[in-house]
């Protein structure tokens, strides 16, 4: 009969180095801790989005316009775009001003480019570069 | 709203334990028949439900109580069902008795089970980080799947503009099952908690774990039982994603259960067509979860037909195959529906012909085949090369050459090659850039396939039992 030794050997280093592999998880989580709770970037900006998404209509389409003309080039551009989408669901979210209802997000409010537009008025201004616009009536 | 989230959980397990009981003949068993059950329920009954929730959605219904109506009517049916079957039961699986196990390996045992005791908690420690500390889910969960998820439940009557193409950078031709059980949840809960998905995820991660240990216990024993479960819990990747709330583990939870109900109902109870049932199922949901489940489902077919061929009668042949066809009938229809009727067309789905020159583009082969050896070395973020360990390991106990000439281990083997294969067609011939097709997505799709793999791996891989009693050992793993 053939000496188990190396078998066995060989299932305690690879349960070994299992555990080692497992126990490197704990290098990638973040602290679990009180007053933690809530303050990740994805809970912070949908509270910031709660003011704008109580004044949108229950269902439908809505504009975005953002810093650059394109929100959908840069990447942070785009995840804040989504965010968005995230945050007023079951409204859409459609890149542009084609729309009625225009939301603006804008983190250097210069380049608000909607702001100087005749077509549009400020429909509410929730501050740090988050507005809701409103297509003049023709 | 916990205890709202915990009984619409425990509805659902329920549901899935009904479910397993009427179509896997074993009763009164605990120890791995039972955790393996257990899994398989938590999964197939939260798959279950969703459907009953979309189905309730699709009828325009709105009322909490008429889903919890629905869902007690199917509840009460497979409680019936399984009533007039308990009567009908065969005797419980008896495993074959073996010897008490020498001194070495009992040690052995007692060492991987503590291993295992102590891998689950940075897993668990991972998972309570992550509800603190990224409650939403990785970029895709939230842009893609739970986004969805609240159309479903936020967006009363207009709940189908989940799909429309307006928001098509957010996948909405992707199918529906994640998004559907994490809204019934929500259902439940009158409220869109971010522990229902975490829930979700845990569970799916959890259970496919749980799964993979059960099955390989019970086919091959209990130390291969708990290096199954030792190596994915040692897959950093794997329970990293978990934590993200994709639909990447739920599906490879879909597709495990798929060849576990395979192997395992091929080896227990050949003459069985429940576990057929369930493999059906289990494939089914695979293709409701995500487009891949369409390539991993062709595939076992493929396989399936290939292997099994001409063999055995043709009233047993036929008998297997409606089984398998009641299962996948479950689901398939509902997901082609929702796939091919609600959601907007697919990019990837869609043919081109003026993508077929890619298929004779043999740097594109080259580029692909360079990722894939790239990703399969430094796969699942271990911080030791996982597969050249994983080949050594092999060439070490050895190969049970028994095993390998199951035609149900050669349908598993078959399903997973086709599917990899698969996955490189759709690269070869992908509309986007290709390297950045690689880059974003090739880790996930090798994911998907991991706990398969490891379940298919530790089958034909000999067990340290019969290492340590060659005769004995071989003889009762032959008989499985």
């Amino acid at each position: 009969m053939k000496s188990p030794r190396p078998t066995l050997a060989g299932v305690y280093l690879l349960a070994l180095a299992s555990l080692a592999s497992s126990a490197s998880l704990v290098r990638h989580a973040d602290a679990i801790g009180t007053g933690r709770t809530g303050r990740d970037d994805v809970s912070t900006f949908l509270r910031r989005l709660e003011p704008l998404r109580r004044m949108l209509p229950s269902h439908g389409t809505v504009g975005y316009g953002a810093d650059s003309r394109d929100p959908l080039a840069e990447r942070e551009d785009v995840r804040r775009f989504y965010l968005t989408q995230y945050a007023v669901a079951p409204v859409i979210v459609v890149a542009g001003v084609e729309r009625d209802l225009v939301i603006g997000d804008y983190r250097v409010p210069d380049r608000c480019r909607i702001c100087k537009s005749q077509d549009f008025t400020l429909a509410a201004d929730f501050g740090h570069g988050l507005m809701l616009f409103r297509r003049k009536a023709r | 709203m916990t205890f709202r989230l915990g009984l619409s959980f425990l509805l659902s397990l329920g549901g899935g334990l009904l479910l397993v009981l009427l179509a896997w003949p074993d009763r009164g068993r605990l120890g791995p028949s039972g955790l393996l059950r257990l899994s398989l329920a938590a999964g197939l009954g939260m798959g279950i439900f969703a459907e009953v929730y979309f189905l309730w959605r699709l009828a325009s219904a709105a009322s909490t109580g008429g889903l919890a109506i629905a869902e007690l009517a199917v509840l009460l049916g497979l409680g019936g069902a399984l009533l007039y079957r308990l009567r009908r039961l065969a005797r419980a699986f008896a495993p074959p008795s073996t010897p008490p196990p020498d001194r070495s390996l009992a040690t052995l045992r007692r060492f991987l089970s503590v291993a295992v005791l102590l891998a689950i908690v940075p897993a668990a420690y991972l998972f309570a980080s992550a509800l603190q500390n990224q409650p939403h889910g990785g970029w895709d969960a939230w842009m893609s799947w739970n986004l969805r998820a609240r159309f479903f439940f936020r967006g009363g009557e207009h709940w189908r503009d989940t799909f429309s193409n307006l928001f098509w950078g957010a996948n909405p031709e992707y199918p529906a099952l994640l998004p559907s059980i994490v809204a019934r949840f929500w259902q439940y809960c009158a409220s869109d908690t971010t522990l229902a998905p975490a829930l979700v995820a845990f569970l799916f991660t959890f259970g496919s774990i749980a799964l993979a240990s059960a099955a390989s216990a019970l086919v091959r024993g209990p130390a291969q039982g708990r290096v199954a479960a030792l190596l994915l819990l040692g897959t950093p990747l794997f329970i990293q994603h978990g934590t993200f709330q994709m639909a990447d583990i739920p599906l490879s939870f879909f597709f495990l259960a798929t060849l576990v109900t395979l192997c395992v109902g091929d080896r227990l109870w050949p003459d069985r067509r429940g576990p057929l049932f369930l493999t059906g199922l289990s494939a089914g949901f695979a293709v409701w979860t995500k487009n891949e489940g369409f390539l991993f489902l062709a595939a076992l077919i493929l396989s399936i037909v290939a292997v099994v061929g001409r063999q055995g009668t043709w009233k047993g042949r036929s008998g297997q195959g409606l089984a398998f066809a009641g299962g996948l009938l479950v689901v398939l229809p509902l997901a082609l529906f929702v796939k091919f009727r609600l959601a907007p067309p697919d990019i990837m789905l869609g043919w081109n012909a003026a993508r077929l020159h890619d298929i004779i583009e043999w740097p594109r082969y080259w580029q692909i085949l360079k990722a894939l050896g790239f990703a399969g070395l430094r796969f699942g973020h271990w911080p030791i090369q996982i597969l050249p360990v994983l080949l050594f390991y092999a060439l070490l106990l050895g190969i049970d050459s028994e095993q390998t000439k199951s035609r149900s281990t050669a349908i598993a083997a078959g399903t997973l090659g086709l599917t990899l294969v698969g996955y490189g067609f759709a690269y070869l011939t992908t509309p986007q850039d290709l390297a950045w097709q690689l880059r974003t997505s090739l880790d996930r799709l090798l994911l998907q396939l991991w706990p398969s793999a490891v379940f298919l791996y530790l089958l034909v891989v000999r067990t340290p039992e019969q290492a340590f009693a060659p005769d004995a050992a071989n003889r009762a793993q032959s008989r499985r």
